[in-house]
């Protein structure tokens, strides 16, 4: 039952007709189409559905809508003019205040909030005044210096302008091409879209953890009126698929492997149909044992998670033993007889947990099926062209009855790379015929999407006296879930990571990927890194300590170089580590640091890898001299595309950025790209781009060749003009031979395909790996100063710097938004953030209880870069993206190992267990 | 599944409607736990009483004689307030530390008290301050102390008819000192693992200790006064010993348990430890410190 409201909504008296218990942010999205203001946990934890009522700042999730009903709503939509920006926005965009965007109205209405009531705010103020609103990519400072820039041009100052002009626009700092969609609202995420006539779609999963499903009653879901479809395992094909190992299906069929496992979808008029459709699924349970972790997965006589395990498809290289879904090793040299040789063995064993990715717009999307059958999938997913192979396993269709598109994505870090919500919408359009859209949950997301996995890390590593490491053994077990996914592969960056930046002779380095009653894992950045360096480099410290060398000078000492070789027996080269250490040592004053009781400092190294994947890209002219990309690459809020990629092809057609426009991410209308995954997008899309580019360019200098009579080799592009070296003025503009080339030789289209060399690695060593060696690979070294609360166990981190190796920084600001967003996400992971499970049953399904760090928890953490170029990356560039997220771990262990006297080998470094260590260990004296 | 919506003009209205529907009438103020029950299931009212449109009575300050806050002021007004600032200082801190600025802006003193939350940030230093609650219904208002007012998690001694319409407090006495200390896994955006507000009044000197007042929450189905506690306190001069005994006495005063946030032992813990840390606090600001 609806009753009509009259509220003033951004100026204009609005007459709306709602139910009874609508939320206010619900009417603005669906009844009002006003999708600036976005949805994320529907539960008043991350802000990003802020507005304004009558001035103030709000969360419209949970706000009724029936109260404001005389009252004045502000949106994201209503703080300009058409055209026209409000002050604030202005300033996100200069400032790289928006990474993905799925924050920025909600930050931008809470900045607006802030500077009417208190003009010229402290950056503490303004700290406060947006903890409430969760940002999961910047890391908060270039929204704080933002807004604080903002408070400056309202009171009448004027804003710097950075972008002066410069020879090259590679080394500078750009704005992003997408930033006015994302400050404005206007950008449209997954579950923003409405599609005429469209269902909503919701899924059934499992309430418990490990059982045989008896019976599956949906027939009263079925019969309740709205309801257009309700498919269960009966209803679909009857396929497995993944990704090294083919054991995942669509629904659990006759058992359960973990706690929220899909077991049948409903498509209905409403959400709140379909929600009370799901209600009224039944199901009866056989429980079966629990294997919550790995110990249990591996005990002897542990049931098998896969009892038919040995009967599916796997990639070739893949090593399995019944719940151990993939041994991946790496071994060279011999570690026995050097352990046996080095003056200290040490060995110790670390633990980690599971976390979230975070992002703050749930996986979400709309599917159709066309007349023909043609199944398009609109979703915020960072990897189209292999969500489609999935789909089309999945669907049992061929590839060209399969479309995948993306969204604007808010924020991915991985989680959004496989099946999310497209398999269920893509079959619920093909059973009701009509488009369905489908939004996760917080619920949802926190038991059933892709978390980075718990694990098990044992490091041995035998030493001499002086401190040179001779030999390294690890043993990284993780927690794969119920089904083998992402993990397979992960388990051999496990493997790489063993043996940290350092120069070691011999080493046996094992990942392991365990199936247990959880859900499967993803690939949360970094994937496998943080949890393998969090045992490596807390042992450095350990080791450290027990030898009496500073844990800087032991690492110096162990570092590689240039022509050292990696685990694989890959030869380094561009190893910018050195520098890296450097740097980030004499940023924070390491050597002079505070020693004081509660402080401490610690540090952390390591190396990660630019991955490759196919990539490809069509450079056009325009007829105006306009440039258009065209790839199949997407951006999910790093910038390497829309601020990266646009650079180095503006760079090399010689136009502004403004001249450009960039089609991306869909598997029918752009070419081929491996996904935004890996820290490869930049690398490899700029090199196709730079590629096609070349190739657009090669023809238009053919052309004007040809049409003075000259040699293409004697004509040079300056400022849009293709004219005889040192012969300014004359030639031809870009314009001019777009127009041109209509109807004389045809239309220009550039063309680029990149696939990077492989690197090279010793094939013996490796044993089971899919993932054997890093391309390209980056290196980094972070450092952190804490304060320990000795009465609450509080770890507080004062200072953190983080420099990378970047190869070369393309958009300097950008590769420091990525770092900065790194290692706040880092701190939550190291401080804050667990997913807890208690036989098998996530406790904490929702933002209230997994802590993600707010603006009031991290300090501005100082991004720095070393240059040490790259192999065949564009100019010079390796890849950025991940490896920021890796070190938190072990850099605030050590920090909090230097400040207490007392080592903690377990993640998170919560208030309670470093109060709990401290209580149980003899404090140092000081 | 869903509710009637009523939104009374008036508190005489409002109270005619509570009269009349009784318990199966749930009153919104701010909405930032309602609105999170109802979605999540844990309440299903018949008829939900708007409490919006009557700000006008029942929002703001006063000190005419003694504090009156009216039981629709939101954290924001109280985090913000000059008057509280000197009569409730850790009211004032407890009410800017509730969740984010969106639902300070909206989230109402009345709310958090008549939701009888274990983890409510505002009660403790209301119990500090001896508050009492004015409850009215069409018949007449009664007053209560807020201390008799909590009758365990979510269970209070307000009648299905009667409605908070404000709270109420004595001025503090010269040489006194107060704060609420808030201890949680995040510094905004936080349900206390353990908060703690305390209130002591010394001597002109500023080195005795006249009257002490301790109130914990989230560690009990109840926030709490720690009345062994203060009585140790009191003609103290906060000798390390006296404070270590009192932080004894404060935790033998709770029935903390084991949830998602802390485990039992942990909140006894830093409750010992808050009580010195409090105290610190209070000796500053009495004499006028931050």
């Amino acid at each position: 039952m609806t009753h009509p409201i009259v509220l003033t909504v951004n100026g204009d008296p609005t007459s709306v007709e709602i139910a009874p218990d609508e939320s206010l942010l619900h009417v603005l999205r669906e009844r009002l189409q006003l999708t600036g203001t976005k949805e994320g946990c529907d539960e008043g934890e991350c802000g990003a559905c802020t507005v304004l009522v009558d001035g103030r700042a709000v969360v419209s999730c949970l706000v009724l809508a029936a109260t404001v009903a005389g009252r004045r709503v502000t949106t994201i939509e209503g703080l300009a003019g058409p055209g026209a920006l409000h002050p604030v926005q202005e300033a996100f965009i200069r400032g790289n205040g928006t990474q993905c965007g799925i924050c920025t109205p909600g930050m931008v209405m809470s900045a607006v909030a802030l500077l009417a009531a208190n003009p010229s705010p402290t950056e503490a103020e303004v700290r406060e005044a947006i903890a409430g609103n969760l940002c999961r990519c910047t890391g908060y400072t270039t929204i704080v210096e933002s807004i604080m820039a903002a408070a400056g041009t309202m009171e009448g100052g004027t804003m710097t302008i950075t972008a002066q002009k410069r020879a090259s626009l590679i080394g500078t700092s750009v704005t992003r091409l997408d930033a006015t969609e994302k400050v404005t609202g206007k950008g449209l995420y997954g579950g923003d879209q409405q599609v005429q006539g469209m269902l909503y779609g919701r899924v059934f999963r499992s309430t418990i953890p490990h059982a045989l499903i008896r019976r599956l009653d949906v027939s009263r879901a079925r019969a309740l009126p709205g309801v257009k479809a309700v498919i269960t395992a009966n209803n679909v094909p009857a396929v497995r698929y993944g990704g090294a190992v083919e054991d995942e299906v669509v629904f659990a069929r006759d058992r359960v492997r973990y706690f929220g496992e899909a077991i049948a979808a409903v498509a209905a008029t409403s959400e709140r149909i379909a929600e009370e459709a799901v209600g009224l699924i039944d199901v009866d349970y056989d429980p079966l044992p629990i294997l919550n972790d790995i110990e249990e997965a591996l005990a002897d006589g542990a049931p098998l998670v896969h009892p038919e395990w040995q009967t599916y498809r796997t990639h070739p290289a893949l090593r399995r033993d019944g719940n151990i879904v993939a041994h991946a090793q790496i071994t060279r040299g011999d570690v026995e007889t050097a352990f046996g040789h080095a003056d200290r063995v040490f060995e110790h064993t670390f633990d980690t947990h599971s976390v979230h990715q975070g992002y703050i717009e749930p996986r979400s999307g709309v599917a159709w099926v066309d007349a023909s059958g043609r199944v398009t999938v609109s979703s915020s997913t960072q990897n189209p062209f292999n969500l489609r192979t999935a789909l089309a396993k999945v669907l049992q269709l061929p590839l060209n009855k399969v479309r995948v598109r993306s969204t604007f994505v808010g924020g991915g870090f991985g989680g959004k790379l496989d099946l999310g919500c497209e398999h269920f919408i893509a079959l619920l359009a093909l059973e009701t015929g009509r488009p369905v859209r489908l939004v996760w949950t917080r619920e949802e997301e926190m038991i059933a999407a892709a978390p980075r996995m718990a694990a098990r890390i044992t490091v041995k590593t035998g030493v001499m006296n002086d401190g040179t490491i001779i030999a390294r053994q690890t043993r990284v077990h993780l927690n794969a879930g119920a089904y083998g996914g992402d993990s397979c592969a992960i388990a051999s960056v496990a493997a790489l990571m063993g043996a940290g930046p350092y120069r070691i002779d011999h080493v046996d380095l094992h990942g392991y990927a365990v199936y247990t009653n959880r859900c499967n894992a993803g690939a949360y950045r970094g994937p496998g890194g943080p949890q393998t360096l969090f045992g490596v480099e807390s042992q450095m410290d350990i080791i450290a300590a027990e030898l009496g060398i500073d844990p800087l000078d032991l690492r110096l000492r162990n570092i590689v170089g240039d022509g050292d070789l990696g685990p694989s027996g890959q030869v380094l080269g561009h190893v910018g580590l050195e520098a890296a250490i450097r740097s980030t040592v004499e940023r924070i004053g390491y050597r002079e640091r505070d020693r004081r009781p509660g402080r401490g400092m610690g540090l952390a190294c390591g190396w990660w890898t630019t991955t490759t994947g196919s990539a490809s890209a069509y450079v056009k002219l325009n007829e105006d001299g306009t440039i258009g990309l065209i790839t199949g690459a997407t951006e999910i809020g790093t910038g390497a595309l829309q601020a990266g990629v646009a650079q180095i092809l503006a760079e090399e057609m010689g136009v502004p950025m403004s001249d450009l426009v960039l089609v991306t991410s869909d598997t029918d209308g752009t070419p081929y790209d491996f996904g935004a995954q890996g820290s490869r997008t930049l690398y490899n899309v700029g090199s196709a781009a730079r590629l096609a580019a070349q190739d657009c360019k090669r023809q238009i200098f053919d052309f004007v060749a040809n049409e003075f009579g000259c040699a293409a080799a004697a004509l040079e592009l300056v400022d849009g003009r293709i004219q005889p070296v040192g012969d300014p003025g004359t030639g031809m503009t870009l314009a001019e031979v777009g127009l041109a080339t209509l109807w004389k030789g045809g239309y220009i289209t550039g063309r680029g395909s990149f696939l990077a060399t492989p690197a090279e690695f010793d094939g013996s060593t490796v044993h089971g790996m899919l993932y054997p060696v890093f391309n390209e690979p980056t290196f980094y070294c972070h450092a952190a100063e804490v304060e320990v609360d000795d009465l609450t166990g509080e770890v507080r981190p004062l200072r953190y710097v983080a420099t990378h190796d970047v190869g070369r920084a393309i958009n300097p600001e950008g590769v420091n938004g990525q770092t900065r967003g790194g290692v706040t996400q880092g701190i939550g992971y190291a401080l804050s953030e667990e997913i807890v499970y208690e036989g098998g049953v996530v406790r904490n399904p929702n933002l209230t209880d997994y802590k993600m760090p707010t603006a009031m928890d991290v300090p501005n953490v100082e991004a720095l870069f070393v240059e040490a170029g790259s192999n065949e990356g564009p100019y010079g560039a390796k890849g950025v993206g991940e490896p920021s997220v890796v070190p938190a771990g072990a850099v605030l262990a050590n920090a909090v190992a230097e400040a207490t006297g007392v080592r903690i080998q377990r993640l998170p470094l919560t208030a309670e267990r470093v109060l709990g260590a401290l209580g149980s260990a003899t404090k140092p004296a000081s | 599944m869903s509710f009637a919506y009523h939104a009374p003009s008036s508190v005489d209205d409002a109270l005619e409607m509570l009269g009349s529907l009784g318990a199966g009438a749930q009153i919104l103020a701010g909405g930032t736990d309602v609105i999170v029950q109802y979605h999540c299931r844990q309440i299903a009212p018949e008829h939900l009483i708007y409490l919006g449109a009557l700000d006008g009575e029942l929002r703001g300050v006063s000190a005419n004689g003694a504090i009156r806050v009216g039981a629709l002021t939101t954290h924001r007004d109280l985090a913000t307030d000059p008057i509280l600032r000197r009569e409730s200082r850790g009211l004032v801190e407890a009410a800017a530390q509730v969740g984010g600025w969106q639902i300070q802006n909206v989230g109402t003193i009345g709310g958090n008290i008549c939701n009888a939350s274990p983890a409510a940030d505002l009660p403790p230093s209301l119990l500090v301050a001896d508050a009492t609650l004015m409850l009215r219904d069409r018949t007449g208002e009664r007053t209560l102390p807020l201390a008799e007012f909590f009758l365990g998690r979510r269970a209070t001694a307000r009648r299905p008819e009667e409605m908070l319409t404000a709270v109420q407090f004595q001025r503090i006495a010269d040489n006194t000192g107060q704060v609420y200390l808030k201890v949680g896994r995040r510094r905004a955006m936080e349900i206390a693992i353990v908060g703690m507000a305390m209130r002591l009044v010394f001597d002109e000197r500023m080195r005795t200790v006249l009257d002490a007042r301790i109130a914990v929450c989230a560690a009990a189905p109840s926030p709490f006064r720690a009345a062994e506690a203060e009585r140790r306190l009191v003609g103290t001069q906060l000798e390390g010993s006296v404070l270590a005994e009192a932080g004894r006495l404060a935790v033998a005063a709770a029935s903390p348990i084991d949830d998602i946030r802390a485990s039992a032992a942990y909140r006894r813990r830093i409750i010992e430890s808050l009580v010195a840390r409090a105290a610190e606090a209070c000796r500053r600001r009495a004499a006028g410190g931050n």
